[in-house]
C-alpha cells in the first residue's frame, strides 16, 4: 500500500477478477446482462442513482452526504452513458469476432508457410528469434532504426532459405507479420519504460533528493517479476513467458554474483555498483562468443542470448534510474526556479545540516544529562539532610521523602548516562556514569540507616547496574550481583560537596554561558533569476 | 461504496479492461489520469480550509489510472515547513479527520538557561477538531466519486469505440 491517502473508486475489484476465471466469457454474460439493463431504461437510471445513494451510506467514513446536485449528475450520466453502453457492447462483439477470424486466418497460413517451406522453418525461428531481439536491444525508437532494424531482420531471417522462390510464400505469410510484431513489441516497450520513468521521477521529486527514503529494492522486486517475454500466438516455439527473473537467475549462474549482490546494489544510492555487475556480465559474455561471432554450441549460444537480455533489461533499468532522478531534478528546480547545480548543492548541504542537527541535539543531550544530574544531586542531598532525622522508614512522611530522593538520584543517573550513548558514547562512560549513581545512592541510603547490603540491594532494585553485563545478572543473579557490586564499589568515585543553592544558579549560570552552542547554520543565497 | 459486485456495469467495465489490447489499456489510462488528476486536485484544495490542510493534503493529490482508478492525496514525503520536518505522508491524520485540540500534553523542556523543566499545554491546538468523516480529502471524493466513477466508464466505452473505428 502506497503511502498517504488511497481511494479505490470501486470496491473489491482484485477480489472480483480473481474469482473471474474466464474473463472473455464472464464478459460476454455481462454485456448481455447489460443488453436487459438498456431495455428496462427506467429502472436503469433509478439504478444509477441508488448505486450512488450507497457512496452516502458509505460516507459514515467516507465523508459528507452527497446533495441532489450529485443524483442529477449522475442520471445525467447515465443518459449519456445508454447509447454507448448498446456500442460498447457492439463493440466487444465485433473486436472479439475480428480478432478470431483474424487470428485463424493468420494462423492457417502460419501453418501452410511452415509446410510450404519446412527446412528453412528451424532456421528462420532461431534467425527471427535472436535479431529481432538485437534490433530490441539497439532500438531508439527514431526512424531511422526501425527501418535498419526491419532489414535487419529481414535480411538475416531468410538468410538460410537459399532460392528467393522458396522463401517468398513464407516471407508473405508469415515473415512480414513476425518482424512487424516484434517491432511493435519493442514500441510498446519503449513506451511502457518512458512512462515507468516518469513515475519514477515523480517518487524521486518526492523524496526530495533523499533516496534512503525510497523503496528502491521494491523497484527491483517489481522489476525482476516483470514478464519479458510473453508468449504470442504466433511464436509457436517459445513454451512459456520468460520474467525478468528467470534470465537473471540464468545470467548470474556460474559468474559469482548472487542474486543477493544484485539486491544490495539496487538499494545503493548511486548506480555505479549495478554497473560493475553488467560489466561483469559482459565479460563472461564475451569469453562465451567475442562480438560479431557465434558461440561454439547451441547451448552456449542460448546461455549467451539469455545472458544478454539480463544485461540489456539491467542497463535499461539503470538508465531508467539515472533518467528518473535527472528528470527529478529538473522538475524540483523549475519549480524552485533555481539550477539543477545549485538544488543538488543545496540537497548536499541540507543533509550535511540534518547530520549536524541531530549531533548537535545529542550533545545538548548529554550536557543536559549532566547537568540534570547534578541538579538532582544537589537538590537530594539538601533534602536528605534536612530530613535525615526520619530516616529511611516509610511510615513517616520525612522517610518516603528520603526514598524518593534515592530515586530520583538514580532516574537522573541513569538518563545521563543513557543520553550518553545515545550520542555515541561508549557504554564504559556510561557505566561510569551509572556507577557513580549507585555508589551516590549507597552512600546516601547507609547515610539514612541502610545497612550496606540493603543500600546495594536497594541501588540494584532501582535499576543501577552497569548496562553490558545486566543481562548476565539476570541469569545468574547470585554471584553476579555481587560481582556487579565489586564493579561498582572499585570505581573512582567523584563526590560533590553539598553546596547551598544560590552559589549552585551561579554555578549552572556560569556553566551554561559557557556552553557554546556548535550549531552551524549553512546558508545558501539564491537567487530566483537563472 | 461502489462495490463491482453490486452492479454489472462496474463489472463490464472492469472486465473490458482486464482484457483490453495493452496499447489501449495504457491509452485509456492516460485518458483517466489527464481528465480527472486535474478536478480531484482541485475538489482536495477546494475542501482545504486552511493553508495547512491545503500544503498537507493537496500535495499529491492525484489519480492513479489502473483497475480500479484509485484517489490519492498527502502522498509527499517531501517535508514541509520552515524546519523541513513535517512530511505529509506522517501527518495527514490529523488535519483529514482532526484531534482532541483541548488534550493537555507534558513534555520537559529545556530552557534557555539550562534547565529542564515540565510543560504542560495544549499540543494539538493548531490541529481542526475531531471529525470522523473528513475535513478535505473524503468529502471531496464523496463529491468526486460519482462523476469520476461514470466518467471512468465512459472513457473506457468510448476509447474502445474509437479504437474498433480505427480513430
Amino acid at each position: 500500500m502506497a503511502k498517504g491517502i488511497n481511494i479505490p473508486f470501486i470496491a473489491e475489484v482484485r477480489d472480483f477478477l480473481r474469482g473471474t476465471k474466464n474473463v472473455e466469457d464472464a464478459l460476454d454474460d455481462v454485456v448481455d446482462s447489460l443488453d436487459d439493463v438498456a431495455k428496462e431504461a427506467d429502472t436503469s437510471g433509478e439504478k444509477a442513482a441508488d448505486a450512488f445513494k450507497d457512496v452516502e451510506d458509505a460516507a459514515e467514513d467516507a465523508g459528507k452526504a452527497i446533495d441532489n446536485k450529485f443524483s442529477e449528475k449522475v442520471e445525467e450520466a447515465a443518459d449519456e452513458a445508454k447509447p454507448l453502453e448498446k456500442k460498447f457492447k457492439d463493440a466487444f462483439d465485433n473486436v472479439k469476432d475480428a480478432s478470431k477470424t483474424a487470428g485463424d486466418s493468420v494462423g492457417k497460413n502460419v501453418n501452410d508457410g511452415f509446410d510450404k517451406a519446412k527446412e528453412g522453418a528451424d532456421e528462420f525461428k532461431d534467425e527471427a528469434q535472436s535479431t529481432a531481439k538485437e534490433a530490441a536491444a539497439s532500438f531508439d525508437g527514431s526512424a531511422d532504426s526501425i527501418a535498419d532494424a526491419f532489414q535487419e531482420v529481414a535480411a538475416n531471417a531468410f538468410a538460410g532459405f537459399g532460392p528467393a522462390g522458396q522463401a517468398a510464400g513464407l516471407a508473405a505469410a508469415l515473415g512480414i507479420g513476425v518482424a512487424i510484431s516484434k517491432l511493435q513489441e519493442v514500441a510498446d516497450k519503449i513506451n511502457e519504460v518512458k512512462e515507468q520513468t516518469g513515475e519514477l521521477a515523480l517518487e524521486f521529486k518526492d523524496a526530495g533528493g533523499r533516496l534512503e527514503e525510497m523503496n528502491l529494492v521494491g523497484q527491483f522486486d517489481e522489476w525482476l517479476v516483470q514478464i519479458q517475454d510473453a508468449r504470442s500466438w504466433f511464436e509457436i516455439w517459445q513454451k512459456d513467458a520468460i520474467t525478468n527473473l528467470d534470465n537473471v537467475k540464468e545470467a548470474i549462474e556460474g559468474t559469482g554474483i548472487s542474486l543477493g549482490d544484485l539486491y544490495n546494489a539496487f538499494s545503493e544510492n548511486d548506480t555505479t555498483a549495478l554497473r560493475d555487475y553488467v560489466e561483469l556480465l559482459k565479460d563472461v559474455n564475451r569469453e562465451i562468443a567475442p562480438d560479431g561471432h557465434y558461440a561454439a554450441t547451441a547451448a552456449l549460444q542460448e546461455e549467451y542470448n539469455t545472458r544478454k537480455d539480463a544485461i540489456t533489461g539491467l542497463e535499461q533499468e539503470i538508465e531508467k534510474r539515472e533518467e528518473a532522478e535527472k528528470m527529478a531534478y529538473e522538475m524540483r528546480a523549475a519549480e524552485e526556479g533555481i539550477t539543477v547545480e545549485v538544488l543538488k548543492q543545496r540537497d548536499a548541504m541540507a543533509q550535511r545540516n540534518d547530520e549536524l542537527q541531530e549531533n548537535i541535539d545529542l550533545n545538548r543531550e548529554v550536557i543536559d544529562g549532566e547537568l540534570d544530574y547534578l541538579d538532582t544531586l544537589d537538590q537530594t542531598t539538601a533534602k536528605l539532610q534536612e530530613n535525615a532525622a526520619a530516616g529511611w522508614d516509610k511510615n513517616t512522611a520525612a522517610g518516603r521523602e528520603n526514598l524518593r530522593a534515592l530515586g530520583d538520584i538514580s532516574s537522573a543517573a541513569l538518563d545521563y548516562a543513557d543520553s550518553i550513548t545515545e550520542a555515541g558514547g561508549s557504554q564504559e562512560e556510561a557505566n561510569r556514569v551509572i556507577a557513580e549513581g549507585r555508589q551516590k545512592v549507597i552512600d546516601a541510603g547507609t547515610a539514612l540507616g541502610m545497612t550496606e547490603q540493603q543500600a546495594q540491594d536497594y541501588a540494584t532494585s532501582l535499576g543501577l547496574i552497569p548496562k553490558e553485563v545486566s543481562t548476565t545478572a539476570k541469569a545468574n543473579t547470585g554471584t553476579a550481583e555481587q560481582q556487579l557490586n565489586n564493579v561498582a564499589r572499585d570505581r573512582d568515585v567523584r563526590y560533590k560537596p553539598w553546596i547551598s543553592t544560590a552559589d549552585l544558579q551561579s554555578a549552572a549560570n556560569a556553566a551554561a554561558q559557557n556552553i557554546v552552542s556548535p550549531y552551524v547554520e549553512v546558508k545558501t543565497y539564491v537567487s530566483t533569476r537563472v | 461504496m461502489l462495490r463491482v459486485g453490486d452492479h454489472r456495469e462496474l463489472q463490464a467495465a472492469v472486465l473490458a479492461l482486464k482484457q483490453l489490447p495493452r496499447d489501449l489499456r495504457l491509452d485509456i489510462n492516460k485518458a483517466t489520469r489527464d481528465v480527472m488528476n486535474g478536478p480531484w486536485k482541485q475538489a482536495v484544495e477546494a475542501h482545504a480550509t486552511s493553508p495547512m490542510a491545503s500544503r498537507v493534503l493537496a500535495t499529491g493529490a492525484r489519480i492513479k489510472a489502473g483497475n480500479p482508478p484509485v484517489a490519492q492525496a498527502a502522498t509527499s514525503s517531501r517535508a514541509i515547513g520552515r524546519d523541513r520536518r513535517i512530511r505529509p505522508v506522517d501527518v495527514w491524520p490529523g488535519y483529514e479527520f482532526g484531534a482532541n485540540r483541548n488534550v493537555y500534553s507534558r513534555y520537559k523542556r529545556t530552557s534557555p538557561n539550562g534547565k529542564v523543566h515540565t510543560v504542560e499545554r495544549r499540543t494539538q491546538r493548531h490541529l481542526p477538531n475531531r471529525n470522523r468523516k473528513g475535513y478535505a480529502v473524503y468529502p471531496a471524493f464523496a463529491e468526486m466519486a460519482p462523476r469520476v466513477t461514470s466518467l471512468w466508464v465512459q472513457i473506457i466505452v468510448r476509447k474502445t469505440y474509437d479504437a474498433f473505428e480505427g480513430k
